[in-house]
């Protein structure tokens, strides 16, 4: 197991993400605060100095679920298999921030709360998928066989993030397509200062992301700890209830 | 119970399982993805149909509930009575609309709207309308477009 030593130096690398998230994360609000409101909305732009970021950090989760997934399948180590839940839980977490807030912001700009466009659809449709994969991990018992039935599902999930991107593009709908665009001519279509604004809180959602995905990985790893002691316990039990018997 | 365990049970012997399941079961989720992002189910995705397609499949769309997505020409628009009439073009047709509501303030012209109702005669009467929100994002430049936000937001 962890020595104490490697465990301190753990420790000290998520002090310093949860250090870089609020640091980075002040700066992206004060700079949110102090930007000019937009010419049509109004204040209703710093809505997307949150929606923006969120939806960034539940794409990244997704991808990180698909990446722990496949490095568990080639290396069989368990703590990929914990990384990967721990993102998928980050995931949903994420998508269910990007869609209230998104919701809010539709309101009074959209009128509705909600439509059933493509992008909206994909959105809620990857709540399904990784809302089965938690359930799935509930349902098998048998952590090996949990881990390699959950990567493979995590993996084809994956799929969600370029389909979700995509969806402005690819079907008509009423979500307003990339601002930034990176396909063909990369070009950044609104005021310079909005982009400054989330390009930091893009970059504190990032830190947000590795030191969630750190804390909730530690707490799986003990609670897998505890169950395998657990087992440990009962089967020692048994073991000399069987032997008292015999 | 646990309790009676007499020995550890030798361990189970693996069943070599067939891949091919498995992998035929990826490849018909990949398929699936594919089909549905280029293939004909784009038709039923798409939100909303523009003025210029209703034109040309008027035989088929006409006296059905639709969707048309354009821009907003000629707005008429009445507070009191909240009756909105306006014209949804897309450069290559345009119709008529009729709406009663109250609607989003950044309806104005030239703004992408997404109606949703049916033509009686040549005229569309919606009953749910969307404005659309660019994906450009901009700050007031001048000073009397300043003026005029502030003015909009009190």
């Amino acid at each position: 197991m962890t020595s104490k030593s490697s465990m301190k130096k753990g420790n000290l690398i998520t002090t310093l993400l949860g250090g870089a998230t609020v640091v980075t994360l002040a700066v992206a609000i004060a700079l949110g605060l102090a930007a000019p409101l937009d010419l049509n909305q109004g204040s209703l732009v710093r809505l997307m100095f949150v929606h923006v970021p969120s939806a960034w950090l539940s794409y990244l989760a997704y991808g990180g679920t698909g990446l722990f997934g496949l490095l568990y399948l080639i290396g069989r180590q368990r703590r990929w298999d914990r990384l990967a839940l721990a993102s998928a839980e980050i995931g949903v977490l994420f998508t269910v921030v990007t869609i209230v807030g998104g919701m809010l912001w539709a309101k009074p700009t959209w009128g509705v709360y909600w439509v059933w466009d493509a992008r909206l659809t994909t959105t809620a449709l990857s709540l399904v998928v990784y809302g089965g994969y938690l359930l799935i991990r509930t349902l098998i018992d048998d952590p090996e066989r949990r881990a390699r039935v959950s990567a493979v599902v995590g993996i084809v999930g994956t799929l969600y993030v370029p389909v979700n991107y995509m969806a402005v593009e690819w079907w008509r709908g009423v979500h307003q397509t990339q601002t930034l665009k990176l396909l063909g001519k990369m070009r950044f279509d609104a005021a310079p200062i909005y982009g400054w604004v989330l390009l930091m809180a893009v970059v504190a959602f990032t830190f947000l992301y590795l030191y969630l995905l750190r804390v909730r990985g530690t707490l799986a790893a003990r609670e897998e700890a505890r169950e395998e002691r657990e087992l440990l316990e009962d089967l020692g039990a048994g073991a000399q209830m069987g032997a008292a018997r015999g | 119970m646990s309790g009676q365990l007499p020995a550890p049970l030798p361990r189970a012997r693996q069943r070599r399982r067939n891949p091919l399941p498995v992998i035929l079961g990826v490849v018909a989720l990949v398929g699936l993805s594919a089909f549905i992002a280029f293939g004909n189910l784009n038709k039923s995705l798409e939100y909303f149909v523009t003025p210029t397609e209703y034109q040309q499949q008027k035989a088929e769309l006409e006296g059905r509930p639709i969707r048309i997505g354009g821009l907003v020409k000629a707005v008429n628009y009445n507070p009191q009575t909240l009756d909105l009439k306006f014209v949804v073009s897309d450069g290559g047709a345009s119709f008529p609309v009729q709406y009663s509501g109250a609607v989003s303030d950044l309806f104005k012209e030239n703004q992408g709207v997404v109606v949703r109702g049916e033509f009686q005669g040549n005229t569309f009467h919606a009953q749910e309308l969307i404005v659309k929100h660019s994906e450009e994002y901009n700050v007031p430049k001048t000073q009397s477009e300043l003026k005029d936000m502030l003015q909009q937001t009190q």
